[in-house]
């Protein structure tokens, strides 16, 4: 049910938003699946999971009216955890399958992975890790402390933040891309905290627990 | 730097595992689903559950067994065995797996593998190839149902053709050593691993670490896939884990 105290998953309907759900349940976080973009107005935040192309998601959200809703509401100060093409769509425009234009949440565009060397396989699959570049800019806690952690990706395409300021992670693949950007109350990573472990549970405690009661 | 992947397969037929998982510290090491607990908490970076009966009955009942483990299991879970629409792919991704594995539908229906890409995205396909070596030609061919019947497919054209089509990896076993225990085929797996843009995880053979860390070194594989050697409790996940990062091979520990 939707309430105050829970977290709106949007689900473009395919795919697999199961791990997210068992992700929330373990650290104890209520989450309904919004049906309407008016319910996302009474959760406590909202969390995107996106998977599939950028434009199919983009339509998704134009058709079923989550557009205007999901910007609305992170531009009143929302909570928003956006992961992978979540994460994705909030930039200006992608190239992926022909250009598409995104919710300009953040200054940037998602371009694809380029093969720099023959070792270098797209999509990036595995287990990478995540370093923070500056959490002394951001001034609050950061998500982890020491050693970098590992997170679980899967993806071909990678954003690219104009804005220097909003990059909080980076992750080395033949060159390094910005996995975690951070910018007011908007949160995304590329990578996925529902299916990183216990490094991914504790990436979602702390979103839920300190980044969106900040 | 991205992780080498260590990924556990569990045969599985009528829910239960079969040739058989036995450890000493878990209590009913044929259910796939506490087996799968159990490697992921030694560190296993992913799980692949393949259906060997794959009648229909025992999709629903792996779909049940990909759900109960997700609860628990919180890394990437994989299934293959028998997949042949974009149903049983969408039954298995709403249970909670993360990726499904074709192996003859693709190469009975090519174009398959292109629509499953488009309605999931490549990061949910993987194309498992079966390959033996062939003495006559110097090549490998492709085989399909279970390792049965032959194609006369090339293995490493069969793998450019299936990532054109939008594979997001290929699962490739030798059937020449699985289950020998001789290490994988690093020949085979080498060929494409040089000449494919997507991953590849190697299968068949292992028996030892050493076997897994060439599997990384000489066979140019981003992930390997085990069973016996962690089913046996020989060798943990985290021991092998260990042994690579010792020899130069970046792990996640």
């Amino acid at each position: 049910m939707a309430s105050e105290r829970s977290f709106a998953l949007i689900h473009s309907g395919r795919g697999n938003i199961k791990s997210l759900m068992n992700a929330l349940e373990r650290i104890g976080a209520a989450y309904f699946i919004a049906k309407a973009p008016s319910e996302i107005e009474r959760a406590q935040g909202v969390i995107f999971p996106g998977v599939g192309s950028f434009g199919a998601l983009m339509e998704f959200l134009r058709n079923e009216g989550f557009e205007e809703g999901l910007v609305r509401a992170i531009r009143k100060g929302m909570p928003y955890l956006g992961i992978c093409v979540g994460m994705q769509v909030l930039f200006e425009r992608s190239e992926e399958f022909g250009s598409h234009k995104g919710l300009g949440v953040l200054e940037g565009d998602v371009v694809q992975l380029q093969r720099e060397d023959p070792a270098m396989k797209v999509p990036h699959v595995g287990w990478n890790q995540v370093s923070l570049r500056c959490e002394r800019r951001h001034k609050f806690e950061p998500p982890w402390e020491g050693k970098d952690p590992f997170f679980y990706f899967t993806h071909s395409f990678v954003c690219r933040p104009s804005d220097d300021d909003s990059l909080l992670g980076a992750t080395d693949y033949f060159g390094e891309f910005a996995s975690l950007v951070k910018k007011e109350n908007v949160l995304a990573c590329q990578f996925h905290p529902e299916r990183s472990g216990q490094a991914g549970l504790d990436f979602l405690a702390w979103f839920v627990r300190s980044f969106a009661l900040h | 730097m991205l992780a080498k992947r260590i990924i556990p397969c569990l045969d599985v037929a009528k829910g239960r595992v079969v040739k058989g998982v036995k450890f000493r510290d878990i209590q009913d090491a044929g259910d796939p689903v506490e087996a799968g607990y159990f490697y992921a908490q030694q560190g296993a970076d992913e799980l692949f559950f393949l259906d060997i009966d794959a009648s229909f009955e025992n999709r629903e009942t792996m779909a049940d067994v990909v759900e109960r483990t997700a609860k628990n299991v919180f890394i990437p879970l994989g299934v293959g065995g028998g997949i042949k629409t974009l149903r049983d792919i969408e039954t298995l991704l709403r249970a909670g797996a993360d990726k499904v594995s074709i192996n003859t539908h693709a190469v009975l229906h090519p174009t398959f593998v292109r629509e499953a890409a488009k309605a999931f995205g490549s990061q949910c396909i993987v194309v498992a190839i079966d390959a033996k070596h062939n003495k006559a030609s110097n090549g490998y061919f492709v085989y399909t149902y279970g390792a049965r019947k032959e194609t006369s497919l090339d293995a490493l054209e069969w793998a450019r053709q299936v990532e054109e089509l939008g594979a997001g990896e290929i699962l490739l076993t030798s059937i020449d050593r699985d289950g020998t225990r001789q290490g994988y085929d690093l020949e085979l797996t080498r060929m494409l691993g040089l000449s494919l843009s997507i991953p590849v995880i190697a299968s068949g053979g292992v028996g030892s670490p050493e076997h897994i860390l060439q599997a990384f070194t000489l066979g140019l594989s981003d992930a390997a896939l085990a069973a016996s050697i962690f089913h046996f409790g020989e060798h943990s996940i985290a021991e092998v884990k260990r042994y690579l990062q010792e020899r130069g091979v970046c792990v996640r520990l």
